[in-house]
């Protein structure tokens, strides 16, 4: 059998993925204008609208959807939409958007918290340097704190508020690529 | 030539075996286990018997040639197979694993065709030459060949992959186990490629490497048992980065993490990870019990010369006995683990913070868990900022571990979760100290199989001897290290007793689960549940002679901690069985139980029942058993036991762990 054919739960995300990036492309562009007052956050472009990512969530809670079943080509399912710009779907955007979704509680915490190996992580891939993350997590924390204080951010759905999140983040470091 | 390892490669065994490890009480759904007990009672019978007629052995013997040297038939996964007429066939069988056209079943073929491809000049792509494609094999072969015999390529995806040459050393990752999935009760396990330490990179974005069966969306239950264990599935390598595994294991299925550096030089890293390129993506058969992920990582890392780490049982290969076997092992006369790092799942953070906390700040955390709404209250009523913080990072764990994020607000916990997220980000930043942990290394633990010896005295029968056989995998009294504490995980168990000259079956349990949620913070939702899930035969009775029923048994209950010597529970079960003299075909169960446990040495179960036949003549009956055990060293107990069933019967029995 094609090997393709058989990705369980990659392709059951995929079809969610799709299903979540048509609402996400409609929420995300609502969500700008009420969740923040100043910045329409998580308005795009985004990879996350725009660059397929959402296909790679985690395993799903089919019953034999964990551990014993593989995942092929995980982390590499990013497609380019004919929308976006090249850009906006760099392998460097890709892989922040990913991390970001996939370790957006942790993420969350760490930023509430001031320090943590997530944050560090996610800024290592974003190549920006040392000395600069002190005041890049400064500032994802200020605008990061004024989010979730917003009315309706506890019902945005996990992508959506992942992609408020990464553009907390480009914003915040911009300018501290190494 | 390369020095040649000492281990062999395994013959297929004909029946496959188990990728196993602890239960997680919680994230379970009861209908799911329901729907799988009848799966398991299929798994577990095929480890029975595949525990009682294992396959022997068979190896083509001969080293005079290079294709026929063990590194060479490790490196392309040949096993032996008496239908070919090299007498071997590869493990994998997609044909881009060969550069020969019978290379699947012919060493020497392949090794002729592998020497000629790394002769030839590259294409327009050089990452499609063979140099690009078997990195090990080109190792291999050059240090048998000399330096000079080719001239090595730049191969840029390989070198992008294994990042620039900076990975130096290996970790074997070991995950506790999870009742989410019937294959993955017993652990599991995976490569962990470490990035120098000088590279600054952040450990979560190391790559990995994962053994597991490809399996089709929303497959029918019946059919994966089946195929998992007789071979249906293709099985493959597949990489992620390792932040996605501490994020499925640690925070979605609540499994603690062990990771196990291994103590590698730089040559032996490279050469595993060479060889992890190789084999990404290629196409295996998965069996359950024998080769599964435990297996096929082990056996990946056993191309280094002289590694044996693949556990001697041919019946399973149990993660956890990978992980034993490696810790004692040695390496060029060294201990094959450099270093151990411990991974606490969300859950155990959440014990290691609740139980750190002074005793204001654990009423804090009580009553911010209980009334939601005075949160704010709480956090005015701690006396500084760093109180405040570990109170809510500790709420911050407590909520992940008890909400359902998939159920949006129709979960209320997720609200509460949000307003604790809030109140952390209106404090001043600033990390709480994790305390350490406790928790005993799964390494350190007893084997995983049981036989049992034990004179007994029956009042209806007299004086006996009891002999009992568990291939896998503990009980309520010796839960210990990787296991859950108060759980059971028994699968295949045969018990059979010798009264006046006639030996007959006492017990057959196939499956017998039982899990228990400690209730260790006594929060809400932290609270205490028990279920059982039980399919099998038992004799009717202590006093009846050669009077096996089938019996399938589930329960639920709940249990209170009452000091950390004692837990109590109640238990409601029904019970579909056999017609034994008109005892009819339904019964329900009610039972109470209390766990002991007195030290690392002593440990006991009392549980006292009544049973109610609902059809047939409809009798009660109550019965009582109480068990304790005394652990002589690592791998022995003695047992000290008293039933109550019709009959009374009071046994001594020695158990030894293999």
């Amino acid at each position: 059998m094609d090997l393709l054919a058989l990705e369980g739960p990659f392709l059951m995300n995929i079809k969610h993925s799709l299903l979540s990036l048509v609402l996400a492309g409609t929420t995300l562009s609502m969500s700008a204008a009420t969740l923040a007052e100043t910045k329409p956050v998580g308005s795009g472009p985004n990879p996350y609208v725009n660059c397929g990512i959402g296909a790679a969530l985690f395993p799903t809670t089919h019953w034999a959807a964990v551990t014993s079943n593989i995942i092929w080509d995980l982390g590499t399912t990013a497609v380019t939409s004919a929308t976006s710009s090249p850009e906006t779907c760099s392998k460097r955007n890709v892989a922040v958007a990913q991390f970001i979704l996939d370790t957006y509680d942790n993420l969350a915490e760490e930023t509430a918290q001031g320090q943590g190996e997530h944050l560090s992580a996610m800024l290592e891939i974003m190549d920006c340097q040392q000395g600069a993350q002190p005041s890049v997590i400064s500032a994802v924390r200020s605008q990061m704190g004024q989010q979730i204080g917003v009315a309706g951010y506890a019902e945005q759905t996990k992508i959506e508020k992942a992609a408020i999140y990464y553009d907390v983040v480009n914003a915040a470091a911009a300018n501290c690529a190494a | 030539m390369r020095p040649l390892p000492t281990a062999q490669p395994e013959p297929d065994p004909g029946l496959p075996a188990f990728c196993a490890g602890k239960l997680s009480p919680l994230k379970v759904r009861t209908p799911m286990l329901i729907r799988s007990l009848l799966l398991l009672g299929t798994l577990a019978a095929a480890l029975l018997l595949s525990f009682i007629a294992q396959a022997s052995p068979v190896m083509a013997a001969g080293t005079s040639s290079p294709w026929q040297e063990p590194a060479w038939l490790k490196l392309l996964h040949y096993e032996p197979d008496r239908s070919s007429a090299s007498g071997y066939r590869s493990a994998i069988h997609d044909a881009a694993f060969f550069l020969s056209p019978s290379g699947a079943t012919d060493p020497q073929a392949e090794f002729e065709a592998t020497r000629q491809a790394f002769a030839r000049a590259p294409g327009a792509n050089v990452d499609e030459h063979a140099q690009c494609l078997f990195p090990a094999r080109f190792i291999w072969i050059s240090q048998g060949a000399g330096p000079s015999a080719f001239k090595a390529l730049e191969c840029t995806a390989f070198n992008a992959w294994n990042r620039g040459n900076r990975i130096d050393s290996i970790s074997l990752v070991y995950a506790t186990g999870y009742l989410g999935n019937p294959a993955s009760f017993y652990g599991h396990t995976l490569l962990k490629f470490n990035s120098a330490s000088e590279s600054g990179q952040s450990k979560l974005l190391d790559n990995s490497l994962n053994y597991g069966a490809v399996v089709p969306p929303n497959e029918n239950p019946l059919r994966y048992m089946y195929k998992g264990v007789f071979g249906g599935y293709v099985g493959g390598f597949s990489e992620v980065e390792y932040y996605f595994h501490s994020g499925v294991y640690g925070e979605v299925e609540l499994r603690d993490l062990w990771e196990y550096e291994l103590n590698l030089s730089r040559e032996q890293v490279d050469f595993v990870v060479a060889h992890g390129w190789e084999l990404l993506r290629r196409e295996y058969t998965y069996y359950f019990f024998r080769k599964n992920c435990a297996y096929r990582v082990a056996e990946l890392l056993e191309i280094i010369d002289g590694l044996d780490i693949i556990p001697a049982a041919r019946f399973a290969t149990i993660p956890q006995a990978v992980i034993q076997k490696m810790a004692r092992g040695t390496l060029q006369g060294q201990p094959l683990i450099r270093t151990l790092r411990y991974h606490p799942s969300r859950q155990t953070r959440l014990y290691n913070r609740f139980f750190a906390l002074d005793a204001d700040e654990r009423a804090a955390v009580r009553t911010a868990a209980e009334q939601p709404e005075r949160l704010q209250e709480v956090l005015g009523g701690a006396p500084g900022l760093a109180p405040r913080q570990r109170i809510l990072d500790t709420l911050l764990d407590y909520y992940q571990y008890v909400r359902e994020p998939d159920q949006g607000m129709a979960d209320i916990n997720n609200s509460h979760y949000q307003q604790v997220l809030q109140a952390r980000f209106s404090l001043p930043p600033g990390a709480t100290e994790l305390p350490p942990s406790r928790q005993p290394a799964p390494h350190q633990g007893r084997n995983p199989s049981l036989v049992r010896i034990g004179g007994l005295h029956n009042s209806a029968r007299g004086t006996g001897l009891q002999l009992s056989l568990r291939p896998a995998y503990y009980d309520v009294l010796d839960s210990g290290n990787g296991h859950i504490k108060n759980s059971v995980l028994a699968m295949g168990e045969i018990s059979a007793v010798h009264f006046d000259g006639r030996t007959e079956l006492r017990a057959i349990n196939l499956v017998n689960l039982e899990s228990l949620n400690d209730s260790v913070t006594g929060l809400p939702g932290d609270n205490g549940r028990y279920w059982k899930l039980k399919l099998g035969a038992e004799v009717d009775n202590l006093a009846c002679s050669r009077c096996l029923v089938a019996q399938a048994e589930g329960a639920i209950g709940t249990a209170r901690r009452i000091n950390r010597h004692l837990l109590l529970g109640v238990s409601a079960a029904g019970m579909a069985q056999e017609n034994y003299q008109n005892s009819g075909h339904m019964a329900a169960k009610v039972a109470f139980f209390a766990n002991m446990n007195l030290g690392s040495s002593y440990s006991g179960r009392l549980q006292l029942n009544q049973h109610r036949a609902l059809d047939g003549d409809q009798r009660s009956r109550s019965g009582v058993t109480l068990e304790l055990r005394k652990a002589l060293d690592t791998h022995l107990d003695l047992r000290l036991g008293y039933r109550r069933d019709r009959a009374e019967e009071a046994m001594l029995s020695l158990g030894y762990y293999f």
